[in-house]
C-alpha cells in the first residue's frame, strides 16, 4: 500500500455476522475504521460487542462477511498474524513470569526461533534488542520500577499499565482494548482514561476499544459505535451521538440519566402539535405570568418539540394521528417552582409541563435529579434541578415539570428518529 | 465471651476428636514401637531403640523399602505424566468427552481387590489376555506374577492403571481454572498452540495441582498393598514384598506388633515427609502472591 508507512491499522469491517447455533450475536455490522482513529464499541453487556472485537483479533471465527486490516483480508489468519495487540479485561498476565518477562513475551515470539525459545539460549544481539525495547515501553508507561516483580504484586492500575506495555511493545497496527478499565476503582479508571487517550495520541496506532461504560466511550473516542442487540446502530462523534441520535435505543442508552420517554401522539391539525397520552395526563402550559392554564384533559398537548413553538413540521394527510414517543432529556426536564413561591418562571414561556409525585431524589452535588412518578407514564422521569433548589422538595412531594420543546427528541413507533 | 475463651470453645470439638481418633493411636504406636509386645501376650516390657536396631539388619525391611520406592519412583512419575497427557487430550476435543472421562475413571472407582483378580486373569502365563497379545505380535509368553524380574514392574503396571485415571480428573479440574483470556493473550502474543502454548500457559498454571497430583500419588503409592496381598503374597522371594505388606506380616502373621509398630513409625515419616513438602511449597508459593 502506498502509504502503510504514515497509516497504518485501517480496519475494514463488511456484513460481518455470528451466530452461535440458533443464536444471533452479531447480524450484518459494517464499520469502517480509519487509520489511527479511536472508535469505541458501545453496547450493554451480552450485545455482541466483545464478539466484534474479538472477532477482529482472530481468536473468534466470523459466520459471514469479512475484515480487513489496511485492505488485506484477515480471513483466516491467526492472531499473531494479523498485527494487532489485545488488551484483556482481566489483564492476563502470565502470574508466573516477571513484569519484564510478561511484556518480552511478544517479542520473544517474533525475534527467536522455537528451538531457541525451547532451550532457552537467545543470541545476544537478540536478546540486547529485547531488553531495549521492553526498557523503553515500560519507561513510556513509567513501570521500570516494576520490572522485576511478579504481577500477584501489583494493584490493578499497574497491571493495567503492564497489560498496555506488553500490547505496545510490538508496535502493532491495531490495538484491541476489551473492557480494559472495568476492573479498576472510579477513580484509577478516571485517570487511565486519560492515560489511555493520551498513549493513543502518542502512538498515533489505531484503537479500537469495546465498552458499556459510555463515559469512556464519550470521554475518549473520536467516534462511537452503538450496538445494541447484535445490531449496529449508529456510528458518530460522541457528541453527535448525544445530541442526534438515530434510534429511540440508542437515546435511551447514551447519557446519564437516561433520557426521558413519554408516549405521544402527533395531532395533525392545524399547526404542528404533539399530544402525549394516556389522554388522562394532566399538562398544563405556563403563561407568562405564571397562571397555570390546564388544557383540557382529554387533549392535553403542546407544541412539538423539534419546532419549539408552533411552526408546521409534520404533514399528515387527513389529521391521521401516529404513535409516537417524546424523548425530553433529563436537561431538558425541569421542576416548576411551585406557583405560590412567587411569581412564577417568566422565561418558561408556553412551555407544557407534567404533574407527578417524587420517589426518589439523588444528589449529584452539582445535579439533582429528580425520579418522578407520573400516572399513566411506563416509567419515572427523571427531571434535573439546582441542588439548592430542590431542597424544599422531599419524597412524595407533587411536583410539576416543564419539558423545553427545544431539547426534546421525537421518535415513531419502531423508535426511528424524526427529524424535523 | 473474650476472643481466647471462644477460640478454645469453636476449637474444642475438633480438637478432642482429633486427640481421641488421630493423635492417641499415634502417640500409642510410637510408645508401642519402643516395646516387644505380642499380639495376645499379657506383659510387655520396655526394649528401648531394640526395635528400630533389628530393622536396619533386617534383610527383609531393606528389600520392602527398596521395592516401595522403586514402586513409588515408577508409578508416580508414569502416572502423573500419563493422567496430564489423557486430560488434555480429552479437553482438546470435546466430542466423546463424558465417555472417556467415565473410562478413564472407571479403575479409581473399581475395587482393587476385585480387580486384581481380574488382574492376575489376564497376565496368567498360558491363558492370559496380555500373553495372548504379546504372542500374537511375536513376543513372550512373560509369566508376569511369577517372574522375580517382572513382578515389581507388573505391579507398578497396574498402580498405574489405577491411579491414572484420579490424576487426570484432578489435571481436568486445574485445567478448567485456567483463564481463558490468558490462552487467548498467548495466542495474540504468537503462543497460540501446541507446545508453545502448553510452555507458556498450561503447565504454569498447572503448576499447583501437579504438585498437589504427584502428592496424593506418592502417597497412595507408598500405601500399596491390596495388589501385593492378593496377587503375589510379597513373592516370589520377597521380590514383590512392600513397605505396609511387611508391616502387616509381622502384625498379623508372627504377631510382633512392637516391631510392626516401629516398622509403622518409619511408614509415618515417609508419608509425613510428602505432606511436608506440599506444605512447604504452598505455603512459600501463597506468602509470594
Amino acid at each position: 500500500m502506498l502509504v502503510e508507512t504514515q497509516a497504518r491499522g485501517a480496519v475494514r469491517i463488511g456484513g460481518l455476522a455470528k451466530r452461535f447455533g440458533a443464536t444471533t450475536v452479531l447480524d450484518g455490522v459494517d464499520l469502517d475504521i480509519a487509520a489511527g482513529e479511536f472508535v469505541t464499541i458501545l453496547g450493554p453487556s451480552g450485545c455482541g460487542k466483545s464478539t466484534l472485537l474479538r472477532i477482529v483479533a482472530g481468536l473468534e471465527v466470523e459466520s459471514a462477511g469479512s475484515v480487513a486490516i489496511d485492505g488485506a483480508p484477515m480471513k483466516g489468519l491467526a492472531p499473531n498474524a494479523r498485527d494487532i495487540a489485545m488488551v484483556f479485561q482481566s489483564y492476563a498476565l502470565y502470574p508466573h513470569l516477571t513484569v519484564a518477562e510478561n511484556i518480552a513475551v511478544p517479542l520473544r515470539m517474533r525475534r527467536l526461533t522455537p528451538v531457541q525459545r525451547l532451550l532457552g539460549l537467545a543470541p545476544r544481539a537478540v536478546r540486547e534488542s529485547i531488553a531495549v525495547d521492553v526498557q523503553s515501553v515500560a519507561a513510556m508507561l513509567r513501570i521500570e520500577g516494576l520490572l522485576a516483580r511478579k504481577p500477584a504484586q501489583l494493584s490493578g492500575g499497574q497491571k493495567q499499565r503492564v497489560a498496555l506495555a506488553r500490547a505496545m511493545v510490538r508496535r502493532p497496527r491495531v490495538f484491541l482494548m476489551d473492557e480494559p478499565l472495568s476492573n479498576l476503582d472510579a477513580e484509577l479508571r478516571v485517570h487511565m482514561r486519560a492515560e489511555i487517550a493520551q498513549l493513543h495520541r502518542q502512538l498515533g496506532a489505531t484503537f479500537l476499544y469495546v465498552t458499556h461504560d459510555q463515559v469512556e466511550a464519550m470521554t475518549m473516542s473520536d467516534r462511537v459505535a452503538v450496538i445494541l442487540g447484535g445490531r449496529l446502530q449508529q456510528v458518530a462523534t460522541p457528541d453527535a451521538l448525544y445530541r442526534d441520535p438515530d434510534t429511540l435505543a440508542v437515546a435511551q442508552f447514551v447519557g446519564t440519566p437516561r433520557i426521558n420517554v413519554l408516549p405521544g401522539e402527533r395531532l395533525g391539525l392545524p399547526a404542528a402539535q404533539v399530544a402525549v397520552r394516556p389522554e388522562r395526563l394532566r399538562v398544563h402550559a405556563l403563561g407568562p405570568s405564571g397562571s397555570s392554564h390546564r388544557l383540557p384533559p382529554s387533549r392535553p398537548s403542546f407544541p412539538s418539540p423539534v419546532c419549539g413553538g408552533g411552526g408546521a413540521v409534520f404533514r399528515d394527510g387527513g389529521g391521521v394521528t401516529h404513535d409516537l414517543v417524546c424523548a425530553p432529556p433529563p436537561s431538558a426536564t425541569t421542576p416548576t417552582p411551585p406557583p405560590r413561591a412567587g411569581e412564577g418562571g417568566p422565561g418558561t414561556g408556553k412551555s407544557p409541563a407534567i404533574d407527578g409525585r417524587l420517589v426518589h431524589r439523588e444528589n449529584l452535588g452539582s445535579d439533582l435529579f429528580l425520579h418522578v412518578d407520573v400516572p399513566g407514564v411506563p416509567a419515572l422521569l427523571i427531571a434535573r434541578a439546582d441542588p439548592a433548589a430542590g431542597e424544599g422538595v422531599s419524597i412524595g412531594d407533587t411536583l410539576s415539570l416543564t419539558i423545553d420543546p427545544r431539547h426534546a427528541l421525537l421518535f415513531d413507533a419502531n423508535g426511528r428518529r424524526i427529524r424535523p | 465471651m473474650n476472643g481466647r475463651g471462644s477460640l478454645l470453645l469453636l476449637t474444642a470439638p475438633a480438637l478432642v476428636l482429633m486427640a481421641l481418633f488421630l493423635i492417641g493411636p499415634l502417640l500409642a504406636v510410637v510408645a508401642l514401637s519402643f516395646t516387644d509386645y505380642q499380639l495376645g501376650a499379657p506383659s510387655l516390657s520396655f526394649v528401648g531403640i531394640a526395635n528400630y536396631l533389628e530393622m536396619t539388619e533386617d534383610e527383609t525391611v531393606r528389600i520392602s523399602l527398596a521395592n516401595t520406592l522403586i514402586y513409588v519412583g515408577v508409578v508416580v512419575p508414569v502416572s502423573v505424566a500419563l493422567g496430564l497427557g489423557a486430560a488434555l487430550l480429552i479437553e482438546a476435543d470435546p466430542s466423546l468427552r463424558g465417555f472417556y472421562r467415565a473410562a478413564y475413571f472407571l479403575p479409581v472407582m473399581a475395587t482393587l481387590i476385585a480387580m486384581a483378580i481380574v488382574w492376575e486373569f489376564m497376565l496368567d502365563a498360558r491363558f492370559g489376555a496380555v500373553n495372548m497379545a504379546l504372542k500374537a505380535i511375536g513376543l513372550g509368553p512373560f509369566d508376569f506374577l511369577h517372574d522375580r524380574k517382572l513382578v515389581l514392574f507388573t505391579l507398578c503396571g497396574i498402580g498405574v492403571w489405577q491411579s491414572v485415571g484420579f490424576n487426570m480428573v484432578l489435571f481436568m479440574a486445574g485445567l478448567t481454572a485456567v483463564p481463558r483470556e490468558l490462552y487467548e493473550a498467548a495466542a495474540v502474543d504468537g503462543a497460540g498452540r501446541g507446545i508453545e502454548r502448553f510452555r507458556l500457559v498450561t503447565w504454569p498454571m498447572l503448576g499447583p495441582v501437579t504438585l498437589f497430583t504427584v502428592v496424593i500419588t506418592a502417597i497412595r503409592a507408598f500405601q500399596v498393598f491390596d495388589t501385593v496381598q492378593v496377587l503375589t503374597g510379597g513373592g516370589p522371594n520377597k521380590a514383590s514384598e512392600v513397605l505396609l505388606h511387611t508391616i502387616y506380616a509381622e502384625a498379623f502373621n508372627f504377631f510382633r506388633n512392637g516391631y510392626a509398630a516401629a516398622l509403622v513409625v518409619v511408614f509415618l515419616l515417609f508419608i509425613m515427609a510428602l505432606s511436608a513438602v506440599r506444605l512447604f511449597v504452598l505455603d512459600r508459593r501463597e506468602s509470594r502472591s
